[in-house]
This record gives C-alpha cells, structure tokens and sequence, in this order.
C-alpha cells in the first residue's frame, strides 16, 4: 500500500532547552536518520489538541538527532513546549521547500532574524559552518523584542567568538542590565560588511519585520532576487492537500515555505489574501 | 460475444439499463445513480431501474431547486445533483489514527482504510472532470493518500451525455461538453429521448469493456449515431450560461483588493453552502476526538470550507477576517490561482454554488461583474 502521508512517527524527548520563558527546544534521537534539508519543517503533534506546523532548528548534517525550538502560543504549542525529557515527541515530515544552501556556495551569506525566526535559520547557520570553506563571509543578524527573549544565547556567544561569522545581536527594548545595542533589526544592515553583489540574504521573522527587512536590503544595493525569506500561515496537512495554507495561489506547505522575496513580494502587499 | 462487438458497444431500450444495473451487482458493485430523496434528486444506492427520476426534472436557478413533471418518460433530463460523486472518493469525515498514551509513550494505531466497489449511473462530464480535479490533489502529487487512491479505484463511472442542462449550466465555456470525455469514465451512456427512449452504451475502459461483454443488446447502429450527435448540439445550443476561462482568470487575477468584493460580501452569509456543493472544492482540517479519560485522540479528517474565519488562524487571529476577503479568496481560487496550482481548472460550470446559495448570489453574474470592469479599464 501507499505510505500514509498522515501516520506520525512518536519519538524519545532526550534533551529539553528553555531557550526563552515562553520557547523551547526539544531534541529527539529517531531510530532511523532523519534527513531534511534546512528551511524543512515538521508537523508536531499534541495528544488530543491537534498538530502545527514547527520549523527544524537543527543541524542537517547530524541527521540522528531532530531537533525543533518552538513558542508556546497556542492551544498546541502550549501543550508541545511542557513537554518533558523522555516523553514522546509526535512528528510528520519533512515537508516544504528549503533555504538556497546551494545556490549561495561562493557567495557571502547575511542572515536576518527576528526572534522564534531564528529558528529555522539556525539549520542553515550550522550547515554553512560545517561546509565552512563553501561560503564566503557569513553575518548574522539577530533581533527580538527584549533581550529576554534573545533564542539560542549559547550558540549566539559561540558564534560570535569565530572570526569567520559576524553577529550583530540587537533588542527592541533592552531591560535595564542589558548593554548591547537596542533598536531593530534593519538599523544594523548598513552597519555590517557585505557585499552587496555577492550575497545571498536569507530572512526570517514576522511578516512586517521581513518586508522592511528587503527594503533595506535594496537600499543597501542587493537586488531582490538575492533574497529568500519564509512565510507562515496555518497548516493541517503539510502537503497541499488541506487548503489552509494558501497566499494567493501559493500552497505555502508545498511550494514554500521558504521563496525567493520576487516570487511572494506582490502577495505580501495584499491585505487578508 | 467476442471482445471486437463489445467494444462497438450495446443499444437497447429500457431493458438495456436493467441489464446494466444487473450486470454491475452481480460483479460485486453497489451501484448508485440519481433517485428522488424528499424535494431534490441526490446520488443514492439503486438496485432497479424504476428508481431512477423517470419523467422529473429539475428547475435550478440562483437559490432555487424545484422537482418538475417532464413530458418525455426519460430517466436522465435532470441538471447536476444536489451532491457531486465527490463524496464518494473523498467522504466529509473519516479517521486517520489514533494516538494512544503507553506510559511515557504515545503509540499510534492507523485507521483502517475502507474502500467498497461503487458503480454510478449517470456522471455527469462536469463531475467527472471535478474527479480530475480531486486526483490532482490527493492521487497524483508527491504524497498520494492511501485512502483516496482505493476509493477511486474502486469507483466505476458509467457517464451519461446530457441533453436538457440546467439553466444554470455552464460546462461548455468551462472546456467542458454535454457529452463527457470517455477517458474519464469506464462506459458512456446516450439516452435518445423520446416516448419510448432508446440506450446506447460505450465502453472506454478494460473494466467498462468487461461490464459491456456479459451484457445482451442491439449494436449501434449508424441512425443512433445520428440521433446522438443530434442532440448533443441541441443540448450544447440551450447552454446559454457562460463563464469564459482566460478572460475570468485575467479578471480575478486583476481583482485584488478586497475592495472589490465588499458588495457581494454584503449579500454572503458566509453559510459555506457553496463549498459543499462543488465538486472540486478540496479544503480539509482534522480534528481531534479525545477518548473521555485523556489517554487517546482520534484524529479525524473533515470538509472544510474558506468560509469559516477558523479557516485562515493563526496566533493572533484569522489572516482572512473579512467576509470580502473570504469571497475574494473562494472566487479567485475557482477562477484564477486554481490552475497554477494544479494545472487544471478549479471551475467545471456545475452551476451548483448558484443553485444551492441561499442568498441567491450568482457566481456567473458575479464573475462577470468582474470581468465587464476589467475591460472597461
């Protein structure tokens, strides 16, 4: 018989992270590989409340460990992220299109986040640094709304202290013992060192965040095909059966959720489309 | 009978469907077919000819169904049933799994797939096309569903041609036909209306060919071919409805702004009437159904309509929150987004969104609207 698209896969919690007061990692060890290109995502299930669409955050080259950081904003996330070590973590896929880790070899890569966004570049992070020498410079620049609710604080440190990647973390609104930058997360394109014709730009964060995002970009001298951006809308399948997810005539499970900036720029324009 | 006669098809009157429901059961189908359920014609089990609509037609119009007399003592001079075959294939509710708690783990138990040999008299081509339609979404792409597969290789379609389309008929400006493409269906029925109508049956199919040869007839003869031919340019000329593809799909791909929908907004309940009827439509969500004592979930899997402001949520709130904006998103997917998703058309011209809308909107008249504008500017 056909494989049921729709038959999840429970797997071990084997690690949890409290990545912010509302976000969480969880790590699962599968008994088979579990191959994804960065940009994928899984539908992760909650007993009894349903399934949502959560980015994977882990490192592609590592495939026996899958890894999600999801926020809990909801009935189901609520429910995904009390999830403790050792309980079963219910997942389908991977499902959706991936970030142009291909077409950017050569080419320097910018990384713009904002806050939970950083998840699903963080696989992508870890695979330009495991294929370090395919890539040319490599900035990543990260904003959140208060330095409390800064994802991933460890790798960002590690990632810092290279001399082959640039961070530039910034908050909206820092707490009083914060002392790094404060503004958003356009302010500090002009300030990083890249080249306009030989980048790659790969941005994730809420929709209004990522439009302003690409006209910086623009503004800084990148065409808007050098960027990839990933859009989000509500899910039930993963895999264009289901009709939730569309923008305009794009599936977005199917034929996103990660798009050249061209493809969706028009889309995003257009209220409640 | 040699498989060379079958293949040249059968002829007969009435008798010649008695032998075709009686063929069809005893090679293990139930068979349905168009049959009087209260005030409409819907697609129900028969097992005899009489049950058909013999001498009713239907009266449709924008909000309006009414059961009529008909002059002549045929069987098939009705319009499209109340409900499509899309139920067949693809049922309003079915179980996926259940998610069962074993100590620390959660097992899961797959829902057993269900698919029960069904013949149909009578498909329609524009039901028959919105099959192609379903195909594309849950057989043809790059995750076919178990479940959908088994139940179309277990249909068995016997299409019929129609010679008295509904009045709000459209399939012809559709790229459709009064009479269905024999590729999409196993036979091919011709009814030749008169006071004592006459039979012919096509078959297009291996399984068709194999129902065909363990049936007595007449074969068709060269004046039935005539006759047929007849009356489907008559039935294509009383089409008189028309919803052009590429100018509609210019026209709602120009049609963005919400704006442009807020007067037929006004008039849309939003009841999702429209998206039970049409026989492409494909949304789904699934839902849970929790045991009483928390311990398991039954996943189930049921119609969903972009009508439901639930439909677009996402933390925060509905992205689609207007009525307009659910309007705009159910025309333009029919009309316009529907084919660079699938490669097909999203609209047959079924006509029932129009019928069975209690508002009475046409969705012809209202794509038109769109279209006039769009060619005034």
């Amino acid at each position: 018989m056909t494989h049921d698209p729709f038959i999840p896969t429970p797997h071990r919690i084997v690690e949890k992270r409290q990545e912010t007061l509302d976000t969480v990692t969880l790590v699962v060890e599968p008994e088979t590989p579990f191959v994804f290109a960065p940009g994928q995502f899984n539908m992760l299930y909650a007993l009894g409340r349903g399934e949502v669409p959560i980015s994977i955050s882990g490192d592609p080259g590592e495939p026996s460990r899958l890894v999600h950081t999801l926020r809990a904003v909801g009935l189901v996330t609520d429910a995904l992220a009390a999830l403790e070590v050792g309980a079963s973590l219910v997942v389908r896929g991977p499902f959706g299109s991936s970030w142009p880790v291909e077409e950017a070899k050569g080419h320097d890569v910018l990384i713009v986040a904002g806050g939970i966004g950083l998840a699903p570049l963080r696989s992508t992070i870890l695979h330009i640094l495991r294929h370090r020498e395919d890539y040319g410079r490599l900035a990543i620049l990260y904003g959140a709304r208060t330095d409390h609710d800064l994802c991933f604080a460890d790798d960002l440190h590690e990632w810092g202290g290279r001399f082959d990647v640039e961070v530039r973390v910034t908050v909206d609104r820092g707490s009083p013992a914060w002392r790094g930058r404060q503004g958003v997360v356009t302010a500090v394109i002009d300030k990083t060192d890249f080249d306009p014709a030989r980048t790659v730009a790969m941005v994730c964060g809420p929709e209004v965040m990522m439009r302003h995002t690409a006209r910086a970009l623009r503004a800084a001298g990148m065409k808007d095909e050098q960027v990839y951006l990933t859009l989000e809308r509500n899910m039930k399948c993963g895999i264009g059966q289901c009709g939730h997810c569309q923008l305009g005539g794009e599936l977005i499970c199917r034929d996103g959720p990660v798009y050249p900036y061209p493809r969706v720029a028009p889309l995003m324009r257009i209220r409640e489309l | 009978m040699s498989a060379e006669t079958a293949s040249k098809g059968r002829a007969g009157g009435r008798e010649l469907l008695d032998a075709l429901v009686t063929t069809l059961i005893a090679k293990g189908y139930r068979v349905m077919g168009p049959r009087r359920e209260g005030a409409a014609l819907q697609l129900e089990p028969i097992d005899d000819v009489d049950q058909l609509p013999w001498a009713v037609v239907d009266a449709q119009g924008p909000g309006r169904y009414r059961l009529e007399q008909y002059e002549q003592p045929v069987a098939f001079a009705h319009g499209p049933l109340a409900f499509s075959m899309r139920r067949l294939v693809s049922p309003p509710e079915e179980r996926l799994v259940t998610l069962r708690r074993k100590g620390a783990e959660l097992a899961v138990e797959p829902a057993a797939v269900h698919a029960r040999p069904t013949a149909v008299i009578g498909a329609k081509g524009c039901d028959l096309r919105a099959l192609r339609a379903q195909d594309a979404v849950f057989r043809d792409g790059a995750h076919p569903d178990p479940r959908y597969v088994a139940r179309r290789e277990a249909l068995f379609t016997v299409a019929v041609a129609c010679h008295r389309p509904a009045d709000t008929c459209f399939c012809v400006s559709r790229g459709g036909d009064v009479r269905p493409d024999p590729d999409d269906a196993d036979l091919l029925l011709t009814e030749l209306v008169s006071a004592s109508p006459r039979y012919l049956l096509e078959a297009s199919s291996d399984r068709g060919r194999e129902v065909l040869e363990a049936m007595p007839g007449d074969a068709i003869g060269e004046d039935d071919r005539v006759r047929a031919s007849g009356q489907d340019h008559a039935a294509r000329e009383a089409m008189v409805r028309a919803l052009p593809r590429e100018a509609a799909q210019a026209a709602l791909l120009a049609a963005e702004e919400t704006e442009d929908f807020e007067a037929v907004a006004e008039r849309c309940l939003a009841c999702q009437s429209c998206t039970a009827v049409c026989p492409t439509c494909f949304c789904l969500t699934v839902e849970e159904e929790p045991s009483y004592d928390g311990q398991a979930s039954t996943r189930v899997r049921r119609r969903d309509s972009c009508f439901s402001p639930d439909f677009s949520y996402m933390h925060g709130g509905a992205v689609r929150g207007s009525r307009a904006g659910r309007y705009r998103h159910w025309m333009r997917h029919k009309l316009a987004t529907w084919s660079g998703q699938w490669g097909l058309d999203g609209c047959v011209g079924c006509g029932r969104c129009t019928t069975w809308c209690p508002a009475g909107i046409d969705f012809v008249a209202e794509a038109t609207r769109h279209i006039q504008r769009q060619e005034e500017t």
